[in-house]
């Protein structure tokens, strides 16, 4: 069933020294439950298409269909160092005022299930860069969105730890049913976490290509070592070139 | 953090080599040599005025003497005058202190909220930042007469301008990305100013209370200098129109003292908020 459906979208930007197109004619629908990569060469609007999808910025020309709501997770962390990592992870719910006993228990069973209940007093600064990411990602499930926009969420994270992130970032996406869209530049984490690879291109971005991966229920880890790996890279880098 | 710190020297004071010994002896005698030296100084200091006053090197009636200083604090302790006159000047500097925080995060918010306002408003307060506020004095005088009024107006304006700017500051130069989490979250600028500017910005804030805290003290001197009656500036003027620089000497001492105790108590409240926010 389509969560998403984004039909024809247009996107320009406005500076005193002109109009700048950034995406064009964007067409794409996204299934419950998928799990979608999108990468493109930088500056190519990827980032843009999320944050117009979360309706931080209004669409200047097209339109999107949107039946759920719609969780974010930034490039860096961004937990608060004044905020326990408890107080970080409900900032959502402190928000929206919805602090009920339900919310609070899924909080707690997700710091549980994902081994953040022995830091929940701690400060951010006491974590490593793996967990930050997960207590990032707990904030934004607090909401319990049905989509999950993860904006090139482990590039701030050094490589060892960033394949630990992405397969565990990964699992938990799985577990928790949710549909993901993923824009990174990092090719290989794209097929490593995706059903689709939605390839765009230079400026103004519209998409070039999708690529299906098939990889029949392996996680991220194990996809990386898996002999169609090679072959998903070397179509995904003739799109490029 | 200084928790921490804390912790990890007290790790290795358990295992003590002779180097580290060494090391921390060093540390402490630089400490001590450190201190004896200061008060060596004002000891000296003070004994090189009295003696110069007493032998006549220095005129005492002009440049009063420790021993003048003492006489006069004791007999203004007994007839309770001292304390009026500081309590006066501790009591305008606290009032104006806190209007100075209120209006200049008020207006630090407004100029967040409003883009245009703020370009609108910005040259303003920069050009009043930089005016010096001794010069509104005679006017504050004139049309809000002689009394406490004037003396707060005149603190007041002495530190807002530069509190505002700094706020202000502090507010725009936040991580454009924490705000964006705000709104993923479903916040809206409200929630971005109670979650991340104002706790964001608590280095800030209290920053500017130091200055403020200051500031407050010598714009209540400069009003008490033009509109009182009362208060330490108050006794500084008037002291030296009479001849008695006994008075001015004490109170330029006591104002020392009130600053330092003032300025102390923001490092309290820092370290206090510190162990709680960072």
């Amino acid at each position: 069933m389509a969560i998403l459906t984004i039909k024809d979208l247009d996107f320009s930007y406005h500076s005193p020294q002109g109009e700048t197109k950034a995406l064009t004619d964007i067409n794409l629908t996204v299934n419950e439950g998928e799990f979608i990569s999108i990468v493109g060469p930088s500056g190519c609007g990827k980032s843009t298409l999320l944050s117009i999808i979360a309706g931080l910025t209004p669409v200047t020309g097209g339109f999107f269909v949107n039946n759920a709501t719609i969780g974010y997770m930034l490039q860096r962390d961004h937990l608060f160092e004044w905020r326990t990592i408890y107080d970080n992870v409900i900032l959502g719910l402190e928000i929206k005022k919805i602090l009920t006993q339900e919310n609070i228990d899924r909080v707690n069973r997700l710091l549980e299930r994902y081994g953040l209940e022995a830091f929940k007093n701690k400060r951010p600064s006491e974590l490593s860069g793996g967990m930050r990411q997960r207590a990032a990602l707990i904030r934004t499930l607090a909401l319990n969105p049905d989509i999950l926009l993860l904006d090139e969420p482990f590039s701030a994270l050094d490589y060892q730890t960033r394949l630990r992130v992405s397969d565990d970032i990964g699992e938990i996406i799985k577990e928790e049913k949710k549909t993901a869209l993923l824009v990174t530049h990092d090719l290989s984490e794209a097929i490593a976490m995706g059903d689709r690879i939605v390839v765009l291109s230079e400026r103004p971005g519209t998409i070039k290509e999708i690529i299906d991966i098939h990889f029949g229920g392996l996680s991220p880890l194990e996809r990386r070592n898996a002999p169609e790996f090679q072959e998903y890279f070397h179509e995904l880098w003739r799109c490029f070139s | 953090m200084e928790a921490n710190k804390k912790r990890n020297s007290g790790k290795k004071n358990l295992v003590v080599s002779q180097s580290q010994q060494i090391y921390l002896e060093g540390i402490r005698n630089e400490k001590v040599r450190v201190n004896c030296v200061r008060l060596l100084i004002l000891v000296l200091f003070v004994a090189l005025w009295e003696v110069c006053a007493r032998t006549g090197v220095i005129n005492d009636f002009i440049f009063s003497s420790p021993s003048r200083i003492v006489k006069c604090f004791v007999s203004m302790c007994a007839d309770g005058s001292l304390f009026r006159h500081m309590w006066v000047t501790l009591y305008e500097t606290f009032i104006s202190f806190f209007l100075v925080i209120g209006v200049g995060l008020v207006a630090a918010v407004l100029m967040w909220l409003s883009r245009s306002f703020s370009k609108i408003i910005e040259p303003y307060i920069v050009v009043l930042n930089s005016l010096p506020k001794s010069a509104l004095a005679p006017i504050l005088i004139v049309w809000l007469g002689n009394n406490i009024r004037t003396i707060i107006i005149s603190a007041i304006s002495v530190a807002v301008f530069g509190t505002i700017l700094t706020l202000y500051t502090g507010f725009m130069e936040m991580d454009p990305d924490k705000i964006k989490l705000i709104k993923t979250l479903g916040g809206n600028r409200f929630h971005v100013l109670t979650k991340v500017l104002i706790p964001g910005n608590l280095a800030v804030i209290l920053n500017t209370m130091k200055v403020n805290m200051g500031l407050s003290l010598v714009g209540v001197i400069i009003g008490e200098f033009l509109a009182a009656n009362e208060g330490l500036g108050y006794l500084i003027i008037y002291g030296s129109q009479v001849f008695k620089l006994d008075w001015v000497m004490l109170s330029i001492i006591i104002l020392c003292i009130m600053a330092t105790v003032l300025y102390q108590l923001i490092n309290i409240l820092e370290r206090v908020l510190g162990r709680r926010y960072s």
